[in-house]
């Protein structure tokens, strides 16, 4: 299954570069070599890395350069789909200072499940489609290799147009201009639940999903908030979707899954990872459903209609 | 606080209530009217029906007393049905009631009589909230009968969610009521999603026209979508209302509402703390 939308070589907006490195030693000698080239070229540098790459940066950075700011990436959760509004944000919110703007950006891979990996490539692809129209930036992605698979390393590696290798930047030859290949789906848990769901049953939906949910703990803001968001996806099918559309649910590792099937498509594989437009109050129910789950898995094609998974993380049994 | 949701039976209905009653057609009138008049001489409360009786031989006992009032004295023979009237005669009766020594007014309006089926959803909403602040505010009981085969289901909805109360009947209607709690205050419970938003914006339009300044509570809602936020702020743009002051939201309503963009853009809807 792929995406209808083709990768893009060169994003106007974005220098999406990849880097591949082995241990410490490596990720400095990479990334202090970006930062030394944008502060020597009065450039910004925007850091967002897992806390103990912070602090081996901030202690190879002597002094305290205005220039270099680190990101705060703790209260955008797991979601990986969180990430590039939050670029957009902190880049918009940069290119108004006048200077250009460089980011290093690396996610923690630890604890990451099959799910989660396969929708942090996918981030990595989505990445060259989200800045078209930005204003120009050049981000740097840091990759442990002995932190991840070879494979999925490859896969990954094939989301980047440029690469930084043995000291140069280049264009990746590797590099995939094609439709995205989405990873199967794991198949669902059985024994499922499954709600047939049209007009006037979103009720019948959020009860469904309270009744799974519930002998898991999961309860108050955090079993409003789930219930909020399987609103706005069983909406979706309702008012997009062709009217109507199939719910399942299930608990695998600690995870509440609820799945969405409908006969809709939704050509857009950017829906509600874009910052919500001030100009219009449409199009902000999957952008709210981002904001809310854990992991959201989006399939969509004219040949299969569009399937939604919905991750909530359950509460720890004390 | 007042009391909002489905009831099982009119047996227990107090003052202050205002109650939407969607009569199925094998269920008839009678059986549910003739406890409810009964009940008027029981508690001493003035019995009017606006509206001929479908059954009049099955409530010959409750309706002793009973004032019936023709509904065409009260909607005229204009091309569209005058509303204000019925909320004239509500108040007029319920202070009549008082200084004749009764606990309060008893309101049976047939609206299959008073209101054609196509008079549309916006008037009916209109004309219900106008009635549940006046029941509110007076020593009275309100019980609207609409009959489901006359009036659509999408109008049926519409008009049951702007009732605090609902007779129940087995009908799935929307996750939501918005009723008055006070002068300008309105309250909104149960869930506002994409299937009521349309109505919720409608109840919200009619609202502002009734309160410029209006306070929405929602200390009885579980939650909110975005098809409902958005209605709220089209509510507060569309009516050129100065500001729609929300009162008493859950954590859930409040991080959505923020997520959403709307605490720091340009809305006329503020979130009190």
């Amino acid at each position: 299954m792929t995406t209808e939308a083709t990768g893009v070589a060169e994003a106007a907006g974005l220098r999406h570069e990849l880097y591949s490195y082995s241990g410490e030693a490596q990720f400095l000698t990479g990334v202090m070599s970006f930062i030394d080239d944008a502060l020597a070229a009065d450039e910004i540098v925007l850091v967002s890395v897992p806390e103990q790459r912070e602090q081996v940066l901030r202690g190879e950075l002597t002094g305290s350069d205005p220039r270099v700011v680190f990101m705060d990436t703790s209260a955008l959760g797991r979601n990986p789909a969180r990430l590039i509004p939050a670029w957009q944000r902190w880049i918009s919110e940069r290119a108004g200072e006048g200077r250009p703007v460089r980011g290093i950006g690396e996610t923690d891979w630890n604890g990451r499940g099959v799910a989660e990996i396969a929708e942090l490539r996918y981030h990595e692809w989505l990445l060259n489609l989200a800045f078209t129209g930005s204003p120009a930036w050049w981000l740097l992605c840091p990759y442990d290799i002995d932190t991840i698979a070879p494979e999925t390393m490859r896969a990954i590696s094939r989301c980047h147009p440029f690469v930084l290798e043995k000291g140069a930047h280049q264009e990746y030859p590797d590099f995939a201009q094609e439709p995205y290949v989405w990873d199967e789906l794991e198949p669902a848990c059985d024994p499922f639940e499954e709600l047939f769901y049209s007009r006037g049953d979103l009720a019948a939906v959020r009860e469904k999903v309270t009744a799974c949910a519930a002998p898991y703990g999961l309860r108050g803001d955090r079993l409003r908030e789930t219930l909020v968001a399987v609103t706005e996806v069983a909406g979706n099918s309702i008012v997009h979707g062709g009217g109507h559309g199939t719910l399942r649910t299930w608990v695998r590792r600690g995870t509440l899954v609820c799945e969405f099937r409908d006969d809709g498509v939704m050509t857009d594989p950017m829906v509600g990872r874009r910052l919500p437009a001030s100009s219009s109050l449409h199009g902000r129910g999957m952008w709210l459903v981002h904001q809310l789950c854990d992991l959201v898995h989006v399939r969509s094609t004219p040949e299969s209609g569009t399937v939604i998974r919905l991750h909530i993380a359950l509460p720890t049994p004390s | 606080m007042r009391k909002s949701g489905v009831m099982p039976t009119l047996d227990l209905v107090e003052v202050g209530e205002h109650v939407c009653w969607i009569v199925d057609p094998l269920q008839g009138y009678t059986a549910a009217t003739s406890a409810f008049l009964a009940d008027g001489e029981l508690f001493g409360d003035k019995v009017v029906i606006v509206g001929s009786l479908i059954d009049p031989s099955a409530s010959v006992g409750a309706l002793r007393g009973a004032m019936i009032v023709d509904p065409r004295s009260v909607c005229g023979d204009g091309p569209g049905p005058d509303m204000s009237s019925m909320l004239g005669l509500v108040r007029r009766e319920a202070d009549r009631a008082g200084r004749q020594g009764y606990r309060a007014l008893r309101v049976l309006a047939v609206m299959d009589q008073l209101v054609p089926p196509d008079v549309g959803a916006d008037v009916l909403i209109d004309h219900e909230l106008r009635l549940d602040e006046a029941v509110a505010d007076i020593e009275a009981i309100m019980l609207c009968a609409y009959g489901r085969d006359r009036f659509g289901a999408a109008t049926l909805d519409h008009v049951a969610c702007v009732h605090p109360r609902e007779l129940g009947n087995g009908r799935t209607g929307l996750s939501f009521r918005m009723f008055n709690s006070g002068p300008d205050s309105w309250s909104v419970c149960g869930v506002v999603d994409s299937d009521g938003a349309a109505a919720f914006g409608a109840a919200l339009a009619a609202a502002t026209a009734l309160s410029p300044a209006l306070r929405l509570r929602l200390d009885e809602l579980e939650l909110m979508d975005a098809a409902g936020m958005r209605a709220l702020v089209e509510a507060a743009a569309d009516t050129g209302v100065h500001r729609i002051t929300v009162e008493g939201a859950n954590p859930t309503v409040r991080s959505c509402w923020e997520m959403l963009g709307y605490s720091t853009c340009e809305v006329s809807v503020e979130l009190m703390p």
